[in-house]
């Protein structure tokens, strides 16, 4: 098969997969969440269920504006253009040198077009959930970014296949187990997970930044947000917990263990109260000084 | 000496001091029960009185009541009914006013947690207070008209006046910051209410409130219509988490206006079935407050560990709520020797899971960061705005109207006042939090009590008419404070006048006083809900036609059709009752 055959495939096959299992983590994370409050929870294909319902509603628009109309396009969009570049197997059809900080700014795009859809309407809830959602990605995203950085620079390269290749070559290392809890932390924070999900935070924001959509706009803006879940997990799967195995065994593999890591995220999630603005900023940049640590130890070849 | 003759002493001596205080000022002195006083002044008079009391014997203000008594061929009256609790007394100022232009002088500059009860009686009465600060609209709903005043004896409790009046006006924001809405409907609220944040980024500048959007006109239709022991039902219903305390103060406040003695078995079982309801609505809250600030998992297990609770209540008096187990004399069922039982091995399970749930909290830092420091309100606020129960002990304010003016069968348990030094969210918190294990204790005392007394002995002798124009004030410490009902028997088989003071009536008061520099956005839910505030709700309103026993559940153009109409549509085909 050549490589432009691989790549047609990867084309296609990647946002369809993230478009169609996306939508099972919401399911499958309530579940676990739901068992740990003594619950039984929605079915898990709830998040399916929803977005159906949501898609069959007429969009109220609270503001007729091109922002507001464009901004769920951007959200979904960017998030799926992200699957593209994640690796399977470490095969990377169409990865390229820095792909990893593409794939980054893709999610962080995605993040972003939330708070810009919040801004085109006029509400105080929306305004402060975008600024929440913003200021939490300008802290979250260093971390990450130095967290792939931590692997790269032992690897010596920015290809995320290459990541996960040497990953798989010469197993963990202090510093990538240093950099592998700073990003369980840190996606909390990207994924808006409690007690993270300051920007949504119902009880103070009603919704926050997503409060003025409703219906289609609404249902595309939750498809992103499973599509920037399942896309962040992979990738974090991928390179930092990458499987040997190649083909269907591998990605059933990498499947799991993306499903192992939403669930570790979920219980967590379970665990603690919703963090103030200032406290969630000492978090996070706590754990961008574990990442800086790790980096040290990198650097040193530890 | 006794009991009686040590509560006489300390009115005695209450009356020297206001007498010293007042010298010919005081018209008359009225001590019904040893333990209340009712001094008559003149409105000329009324500030210096109150004065008298408040700074002079550090009272602590309760509440204002209006009367109307026209009908007697006397003018209207304001009452200012205050406590003093450490002797164990209450006391009210009685102000005769004039029948046409009734006017009142403010106390609200004095005591600020006095502002929405002279609005009240203002709203309600059209009694003219003069010098309150902030003298718009309060109670009445918006269009209201000018000049009408509901509670008024000449008011037909079912008259409709068209709503042509003004309307509530907000205040504006202060230069450079943005209105930020909580409610009228918003998550967290569980029964319209309006709070207008100001607020600069996450930082809150001050608030503003608009409240009584459901008033439901309870006392008028007390007075109007119901004969005593009906009231106990519509009281019972004022709030749906915390109902008996209502029902028990009124029929305490009727027991001791005609000096009924309730059997001492009769009180055992309604301290009972009062710290059952606290136990319950703690964790009821416990889960709430976790809720507000996002954490879900101890809102979903508190309640689990509250359910074998609801269970006991309903096997008890046959209603999860609503007990319904008060008459004016004594309550209706006895709880029997195994139903005794029942209780001991319910508050086993309760109590080992809550202790479990609360340990977990007690160690969990990010909860406490949430609270700790945050809604600060100092002891000499509490005093100013009134602030009862919880909010007050959160403050290390030992408030407490078990212990301070014992009622059904405190006087016979041993108990702690729990009080918690923090004067913020978490103070608020950790009492209700030792509170839940006192009210256990205190379940199993009543048990225990119960066992040793006859069975049976449920009611006092009542007689068939009560006396008219009888008063008594008399108070339940309810899961949220000190909940006050005055009453005042009436000619036609039912009560003149009624009026309840729910704790949250000084306590929401108090929310904007917590609001302090320094609070953010994400601050203000935990702290409005760190009162417990209890705005009774009825989110959806439910027909029984008894006679053809069919329920029938009306939907949103019904309910529009009956508010708007007055009747109802007839049912609409095809829709399941």
């Amino acid at each position: 098969m050549s490589a432009w055959v691989a790549a047609l495939v990867w084309l296609l096959a990647g946002p369809a997969v993230v478009l169609a299992a996306g939508p099972f983590l919401d399911g499958f994370g309530r579940r676990v969440r739901a068992r740990l409050e003594a619950r039984r929870g929605p079915p898990l294909l709830q998040g399916y269920r929803d977005l159906a319902k949501l898609a069959g509603k007429e969009g109220v628009a609270a503001a007729a504006n091109p922002v507001t109309a464009v901004a769920p396009w951007v959200a979904l969009t960017s998030a799926v253009t992200a699957a593209l570049l994640v690796p399977l197997g470490g095969v990377t059809p169409l990865g390229f040198a820095g792909d990893m900080l593409v794939l980054l700014y893709l999610l962080g795009l995605s993040s972003a077009a939330i708070a810009l859809g919040a801004t085109g309407s006029s509400s105080a809830y929306a305004f402060l959930g975008a600024s929440r959602e913003l200021v939490l990605l300008l802290l979250v995203e260093p971390v990450i970014a130095c967290a792939f950085l931590v692997i790269g620079l032992q690897a010596g390269t920015f290809r995320l296949g290459e990541l996960a290749a040497w990953q798989l070559e010469h197993g963990p290392t202090v510093a990538s187990a240093l950099a592998a809890a700073a990003v369980i932390v840190a996606l909390m924070a990207y994924l808006g997970r409690v007690p993270f999900d300051l920007s949504e935070a119902e009880q103070e924001l009603t919704g926050g930044a997503l409060v003025e959509f409703g219906g289609r706009p609404l249902a595309l803006f939750r498809w992103a947000l499973f599509s920037r879940w399942l896309v962040a997990a992979w990738v974090v799967v991928e390179v930092f917990a990458p499987t040997p195995l190649r083909g269907v065994a591998g990605a059933a593999v990498s499947a799991a263990l993306v499903l192992v890591l939403f669930g570790v995220l979920s219980v967590l999630s379970v665990l603690f109260a919703r963090l103030r603005i200032d406290g969630a900023r000492v978090v996070l940049v706590q754990v961008g000084l574990l990442v800086l640590f790790a980096i040290a130890f990198a650097v040193i070849g530890a | 000496m006794t009991t009686t003759q040590v509560a006489m002493e300390r009115t005695d001596r209450l009356a020297v001091q206001l007498f010293t205080a007042l010298h010919e000022r005081l018209e008359d002195l009225e001590s019904p029960t040893p333990d209340r006083l009712y001094a008559t002044v003149q409105p000329a008079n009324m500030v210096s009185a109150v004065r008298a009391l408040w700074d002079g014997l550090r009272a602590r203000y309760v509440i204002t009541v209006g009367l109307d008594r026209r009908g007697e061929g006397a003018g209207f009256e304001v009452l200012h009914c205050f406590a003093l609790d450490q002797d164990r007394l209450r006391c009210a100022l009685r102000v005769p006013l004039d029948a046409q232009h009734p006017v009142i002088p403010s106390v609200t500059p004095l005591i600020p947690g006095a502002s929405w009860a002279e609005l009240e009686i203002r709203d309600l009465f059209g009694i003219e207070i003069e010098g309150h600060p902030d003298p718009r609209r309060l109670i009445l709903p918006d269009g209201f008209p000018e000049g009408v005043h509901p509670l008024r004896k000449d008011f037909p409790y079912d008259a409709k006046p068209p709503l042509d009046g003004p309307s509530f006006k907000f205040r504006d924001p202060p230069a450079g910051t943005t209105v930020m809405r909580l409610g009228p409907f918003f998550p967290v609220l569980e029964e319209p209410s309006q709070w207008r944040l100001f607020v600069d980024g996450e930082r809150v500048v001050g608030a503003d409130y608009r409240g009584f959007y459901s008033h439901r006109a309870v006392e008028k239709l007390a007075e109007a219509k119901l004969p005593y022991n009906q009231v106990i039902s519509l009281a019972e219903r004022i709030c749906g988490i915390c109902g008996c305390v209502h029902s028990t103060a009124y029929c305490q406040a009727i027991e001791e206006a005609v000096s009924l003695q309730v059997p001492l078995r009769a009180r055992v079982i309604r301290s009972l079935i009062l710290e059952l309801e606290r136990l319950q609505s703690h964790l009821l809250w416990l889960g709430l407050a976790c809720h507000i600030i996002g954490f879900d998992f101890v809102f979903q297990q508190s309640w689990r560990v509250r359910e074998p609770l609801m269970v006991l209540a309903e096997f008890l008096t046959g209603s999860r709520k609503h007990f319904q187990c008060n008459v004016v004399g004594g309550v209706t069922f006895d709880v029997t020797r195994e139903k005794g039982q029942r209780i001991l091995e319910a508050l086993t399970t309760v109590e080992r899971e809550a202790a479990a749930l609360v340990k977990a909290l007690q160690g969990d830092e990010a909860f406490i960061a949430r609270l700790k420091g945050v809604g600060v309100f100092t002891p000499e606020e509490v005093r100013l705005m009134g602030a009862v129960g919880p909010t007050a002990r959160g403050s290390g304010v030992a408030l407490d109207a078990r212990r301070d003016h014992p009622y059904a069968a405190y006087d016979q348990l041993t108990f702690d006042v729990v009080t918690h030094d923090g004067c913020d969210n978490l103070g608020r918190t950790m009492v209700r939090v030792g509170e839940m294990f006192e009210s256990a204790k205190m379940m199993r005392q009543c048990v225990r009590l119960l066992e040793e007394l006859p069975e049976g002995d449920l009611v006092a002798e009542v007689p068939p008419e009560l006396p008219p124009y009888r008063e008594g004030m008399h108070a339940v410490e309810a899961p949220r404070g000190e909940v006050f009902h005055y009453a005042r028997t009436g000619t036609k088989g039912g009560p003149d006048r009624w009026r309840v003071r729910a704790p949250s009536y000084q306590n929401i008061q108090s929310v904007p006083v917590m609001l302090k520099a320094g609070t953010t956005v994400a601050d203000v839910p935990i702290t409005l809900g760190s009162v417990d505030p209890c705005f009774s709700c009825t989110e959806r309103m439910e027909v029984v036609d008894v006679a053809a026993r069919a329920r029938r559940v009306l939907h949103r153009e019904e309910i529009r059709s009956l508010v708007r109409t007055g009747h109802l549509p007839p049912a609409a085909e095809g829709r399941a009752p």
